[in-house]
């Protein structure tokens, strides 16, 4: 850092040299600086613990910062060490290997299918161990949809709920599947059907959508059971059907154009 | 008529037609429903063709004489939906995540229904309080 002045006697510029090193005064605070933000282990080991618990980064930050007030962590650091600790905990495992490790470790049902003529996967579906007790008590009523929109690959998500005898809804079983086609509910609906012990145990009830692959494989693979429609979906049907057929006869739109 | 009114009161129609308790009942509304799309030929087809085929499986004079434990619905899977979508958080993870996201609600699910589990067995409702006669079971006998 220097600065200048015009001196009075000779009247030329001269420059004092005030630090030969930096060109700037020192700073008051130290965020910013990798060595002064970093994670130390104990710090280290909370973001492990609080990410295990599924809380947000900037939660996890906030926890840092309640911990240590003067703590010059960002968040950019917390981002970095849940990396560390997802690449950890998979290791060179791929999605699917991972997956299936701990399917296994936890002692879940599951089955898998792949697709004819290559190895990428095709249904997936699995149960945990107390879901697959509770519905070998409970099997009264099925009722089972699919959702989309959560994960990456862009795979329906089958689900399958059933009711306790305290009224309380419980998940069967997860199935993903890579279309909702008859061929691949069967395979879901037989998976499940799988996780039934005794015959006698079948579902007296199943209700679904309006779904017409789902309503014709209930009626083949679980001939016992009554299968119901939800009739909000079916007056939906209909409500929607009347709007275009009664409220905008054909005659009316062809003569609007 | 407006065509919206027309619109609310075939609905209507199809409202009552398919909630009524017995099947004596449901012929009269399904006259009734039937009177009231009578100038609609396309949608009466279309309901009719519906109906021939769900019948059994919407219509409360038939689904009324199952055991269904009130699901008339698929509220059920709907809710449960929701709940697997707030764990998840994002649409774009992988089977790892999801499964982890999952596992975690399912631990929770599990753990409140054994508590209710729980609960009635060792809990004692007010209104057997004084009645002398059940007070044996309390503790004992699941509700």
């Amino acid at each position: 850092m220097v600065s200048g002045y015009l001196s009075r006697k000779t009247n030329e510029w001269g420059l004092n040299i005030l630090n030969g090193v930096h060109d700037h005064a020192m700073e008051p605070t130290l965020e910013g600086h990798i060595l002064a933000g970093r994670l130390k282990e104990d710090d280290k080991k909370i973001v492990r613990d609080l990410t295990k618990s599924k809380m947000l980064p900037r939660n996890i930050l906030i926890n840092l910062k309640n911990k240590r007030p003067h703590c010059m962590t960002n968040i950019k650091q917390v981002y970095n060490e849940r990396q560390q600790i997802w690449k950890a905990n998979r290791g060179d495992k791929k999605s699917l290997q991972y997956l299936i490790s701990k399917l296994e470790e936890h002692k879940y049902t599951y089955f898998s299918r792949i697709q004819s003529e290559s190895t990428t996967i095709e249904d997936i579906f699995w149960a945990h161990p107390t879901s697959v007790m509770l519905f070998n008590n409970f099997p009264t009523v099925l009722v089972m949809d699919s959702t989309y929109k959560t994960n990456m690959y862009k795979m329906p998500m089958f689900e399958v709920v059933e009711v306790t005898s305290t009224d309380l809804t419980y998940s069967v079983g997860f199935g993903f599947v890579t279309h909702e086609k008859e061929e691949n509910f069967v395979w879901v609906l037989k998976m499940s059907r799988k996780l039934l012990t005794s015959k006698k145990n079948m579902p007296k009830v199943i209700v679904t959508n309006m779904e017409m692959s789902l309503m014709k494989t209930i009626g083949n693979l679980f001939p016992k059971s009554y299968a119901k429609n939800c009739y909000f979906h079916a007056q939906a049907n209909v409500k929607q059907r009347c709007i275009l057929d009664c409220k905008y006869p054909l005659e009316k739109r062809m003569g609007k154009r | 008529m407006k065509p919206r009114d027309v619109v609310k009161k075939i609905m209507r129609a199809w409202k009552a037609m398919v909630e009524q308790p017995t099947q004596e009942l449901y012929a009269n509304a399904l006259v009734e429903f039937q009177d009231e799309c009578s100038d609609f030929p396309l949608f009466l087809n279309y309901a009719m063709t519906t109906l021939k085929e769900v019948k059994e499986k919407i219509v409360r004079a038939w689904t009324n004489h199952v055991m269904h434990l009130g699901c008339k619905t698929t509220n059920r899977v709907e809710s449960a939906h929701a709940l697997v979508k707030k764990y998840l958080d994002n649409s774009v993870g992988d089977l790892g995540t999801s499964w982890e996201k999952i596992h975690d609600m399912l631990v929770l699910q599990l753990i409140a229904i054994q508590t209710t589990f729980g609960q009635s067995v060792t809990v004692f409702e007010h209104r057997f309080k004084d009645v002398t006669f059940y007070f044996g079971l309390g503790g004992h006998v699941s509700r």
